[in-house]
């Protein structure tokens, strides 16, 4: 089908309404999507751009192509495809419907010449009654069949899929309703991250991009996390245990895995990441032979020598200056503070290094007379990653996604079918024309017209 | 097993190719019905060896559809060009496409059959792959890729045809051997919008995957992104033809052009990730 060449009055309108457009639009909105997939984006870009040229980070700076896909610019070409769309649509809509409308008319010139051979066939019966034997026929073959007559010729007609003009609408609906799905995600919905430790809770998170933090109206709690792995060393399986808590009472429990995320209240958590954080640190306090075994955390303290000193946890690092993990603990007795690294391999550390403790007293675990430290070992405990997001656009654009390939079926897998048959007298016999016109797919309308021909002939007998 | 099925069918699919050729060239049908029988043994061969793969996998205890890595994703790929291709040689009933296809097939196979071992060894999924979806979407995915390889092939016979006929559009000489321009063309739109709608199905199963597992239908993550660039293509392509009228060269071009894009979704991205951290 041509673009009607109607020049509208609007010029505005025409514009809007031309296809040509359209072809510039989605050609050059899928050339801004390359740039965008060259350049980093958003968090990625921070770093790289520090390592550009000061005027080539200004250029990108102010068109922001590295955070294109939110860009003004960006948003506005999706906003003239919209804008096209609605306004071609709009446009084409009453020649579709006039198409749709349109009563076949059987006996316009020309339909019947050069007509295939087996298109035309001759009958015994009346122009009456081959008539009445064909509307059979059409009726069962396409549910429709009109008549139009002279004493010396009949027309009849009818046809099928007259709606598959409308599957183009509906693709176009259907791309329609996606952008206003992703909108509505955009405008109402959120998207940010928190990690909860094991045994810990939260009850806000940290949203994309920088846009600060958002409570959440409830707690929730990671009662448990695992990974497993293959022998390969895969990755098997994360698993978050979830409670939600309001008011300090579980109103619901889960369990999250990658793909089957939770919802509670309309948000949805998702098994994102994991880590490790260093847990309880275990020190061995030694005075003149007698131990005391300590857990604490980084930032906790606890007191010797009777309530004498404050022990702090100052730092925990799980490889010191490649000597392995190493805590720096810190001791406030009265107005004396001092600090000093604690290491785990103490002894193969002085043996590669002899007299370091002297050079080096940080190094020393034994300056605070009369106790010795010695570390035991940090113990490791998993926080989860979880992402957090509402997005109450999902159903419209699963609606929309659902109209698109709707409208592929109608477009693409229908047609209009036309069938047209004139009978007449001829060399003393019955005539019968057989016609066909299609919208698209001739080779469906080819098969139809031999099947009622078909079973024309089988009621003819 | 599965992997010397596999390599034979690769085997296979040259000999069917050199066939083609030879069809071609000596303008012999005998030759041409010696390629379809080899193409379709190799595409059986191709098809057991898939199944068997898919078998083993579940004798392993790790059960699951066989296109879970770059190695099982080209070898489907291939699978699906061979099956469209020999579907459209059928209802076309010509065989005038088979030298410019074939080879995309027999490469896939050649170049998937490169792959280090552990790459051709099945795998368990991790995580992220554990899902209904993953079928669902590859399939679609690369039934998309298939199609537009077929539109890509009629493409570059499009200008092949003109290469050897000449300039113009005669209807008799060695040109005259291929289809006339306005059936290739008729063809490339066909092709096209079977591509489309399966590469449509497969972003849309795609989106209601990530739904599930990163949380957002859509992340404008490269291949994402680069699958979109690709869709906007055809869909320029389809409106340029059915409304513009655009015809012969342009759309041939324009096949040519969304194929390179496919390319680009299915291998390109993956060198793009790294080019971030080289380039900048
Ligand atoms: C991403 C956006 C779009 C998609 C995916 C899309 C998709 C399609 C498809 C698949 C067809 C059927 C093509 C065929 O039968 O070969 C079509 C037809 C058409 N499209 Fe679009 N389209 C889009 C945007 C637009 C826009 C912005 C316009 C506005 C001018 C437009 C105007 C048309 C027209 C006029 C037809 C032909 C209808 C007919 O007479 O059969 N499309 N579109």
């Amino acid at each position: 089908m041509q673009e009607e060449k109607k020049a509208s009055k609007n010029p505005v309108w025409s514009f809007f309404s031309s296809v040509r457009l359209t072809l510039f639009l989605l050609l050059l909105i899928a050339l801004a999507a390359i740039v965008g997939t060259v350049i980093p984006q958003q968090d990625a870009a921070g770093e790289a751009v520090q390592k550009l040229p000061p005027a080539l980070a200004g250029v990108l700076k102010v068109l922001q192509l590295n955070d294109l896909y939110r860009s003004p610019w960006f948003l506005l070409l999706m906003a003239l495809l919209t804008v096209n769309l609605v306004v071609c649509s709009l446009n084409r809509l009453p020649a579709s419907l006039r198409l749709y409308r349109r009563k076949p008319d059987p006996d316009r010139p020309g339909l019947y010449e050069d007509l295939p051979p087996g298109q035309v066939l001759a009958a015994e019966g009346t122009v009456e009654d081959e008539a009445a034997r064909m509307e059979q026929v059409l009726i069962k073959a396409l549910g429709s069949v009109e008549r139009k007559g002279t004493d010396q010729a009949i027309w009849l007609s009818g046809h099928k899929g007259a709606w598959s003009y409308f599957g183009v609408y509906v693709i176009h609906t259907g791309v329609l309703v996606i952008i206003l799905g992703a909108v509505i995600g955009s405008i109402l919905g959120f998207d940010g991250y928190v990690n909860i430790p094991e045994g810990g809770s939260a009850d806000r998170i940290e949203l994309r991009g920088g846009k600060g933090v958002m409570e959440l109206g409830f707690d929730v709690k990671c009662d448990d996390f695992d990974v497993e792995f293959y022998d390969s060393g895969m990755p098997k399986l994360y698993r978050s245990d979830l409670s939600f808590l309001k008011g300090g009472e579980i109103r619901a429990k889960g369990v999250l895995m990658v793909n089957h995320p939770l919802e509670f209240e309309g948000i949805r958590f998702y098994q994102s990441t994991y880590g490790s954080v260093p847990g309880e640190v275990v020190l061995k306090i030694t005075k003149k032979g007698e131990q005391v075994v300590k857990r604490a955390r980084q930032g906790e303290r606890f007191a010797i020598d009777e309530g004498r000193a404050q022990v702090e946890i100052l730092r925990i690092e799980g490889n010191l200056m490649r000597m392995g993990p190493a805590v720096k603990v810190g001791i406030a007795a009265g107005d004396k503070a001092l600090s000093f690294w604690v290491f785990k391999f103490i002894d193969a550390i002085e043996e590669q290094n002899p007299g370091i403790m002297k050079q080096i007293p940080q190094f020393n675990a034994a300056l605070y007379r009369p106790y010795s430290f010695e570390l035991d070992g940090i113990e490791t405990s998993f926080y989860t990653g979880l992402k957090v997001t509402r997005d109450p656009g999902v159903p419209v654009v699963g609606a929309g996604a659902f109209l698109l390939v709707a409208g592929f079926l109608l477009t693409f897998f229908s047609s209009h079918r036309q069938v047209f048959v004139r009978l007449d007298r001829k060399h003393g016999a019955t005539r019968v024309c057989i016609a066909g016109r299609c919208n698209r797919d001739p080779v469906k309308l080819d098969r139809e017209i031999e099947r009622i021909i078909g079973s024309y002939k089988g009621l003819t007998g | 097993m599965n992997t010397k099925m596999l390599g034979w069918a690769t085997v296979i699919y040259l000999v069917a190719m050199a066939f083609y050729l030879i069809r071609l060239l000596r303008d012999d049908e005998y030759w041409g019905k010696l390629a379809t029988g080899t193409a379709l043994v190799g595409l059986a061969l191709h098809t057991a060896g898939i199944a068997v793969r898919w078998w083993e996998s579940y004798r392993l205890g790790i059960g699951h559809a066989p296109l879970a890595n770059f190695y099982e994703s080209m070898i489907f790929f291939s699978w699906a060009i061979m099956l469209l291709y020999l579907v459209t040689e059928w209802r076309i009933r010509n065989r005038f496409l088979g030298p410019f296809v074939t080879p995309v097939a027999f490469l896939s196979m050649a170049y998937a059959s490169l792959s280090p071992d552990e790459a051709t060894r099945i795998q368990p999924l991790i995580p992220a792959l554990q899902s209904n979806w993953l079928t669902s979407h590859v399939v679609t995915c690369f039934m998309g890729y298939g199609a537009f390889t077929i539109a890509f092939g009629l493409g570059v016979l499009f200008f092949a045809r003109r290469f050897v006929a000449g300039s113009g559009n005669p209807s008799k000489g060695r040109g005259g051997f291929f289809p006339d321009e306005g059936a290739i063309e008729d063809l490339i739109y066909h092709s096209t919008i079977m591509g489309f709608i399966f590469l449509s199905l497969g972003i849309i199963t795609g989106s209601v995957w990530a739904n599930f597992a990163w949380g957002s239908y859509w992340s404008w993550d490269p291949k994402e992104t680069w699958s979109l660039i690709t869709w906007l293509i055809y869909a320029a392509l389809l409106h340029a033809r059915l409304i513009r009228g655009w015809r012969g060269k342009r759309i041939a071009v324009m096949a040519i052009a969304g194929f390179v894009s496919v390319l680009f979704t299915y291998l390109g991205v993956n060198y793009l990730d790294s080019l971030h951290s080289y380039i900048m």
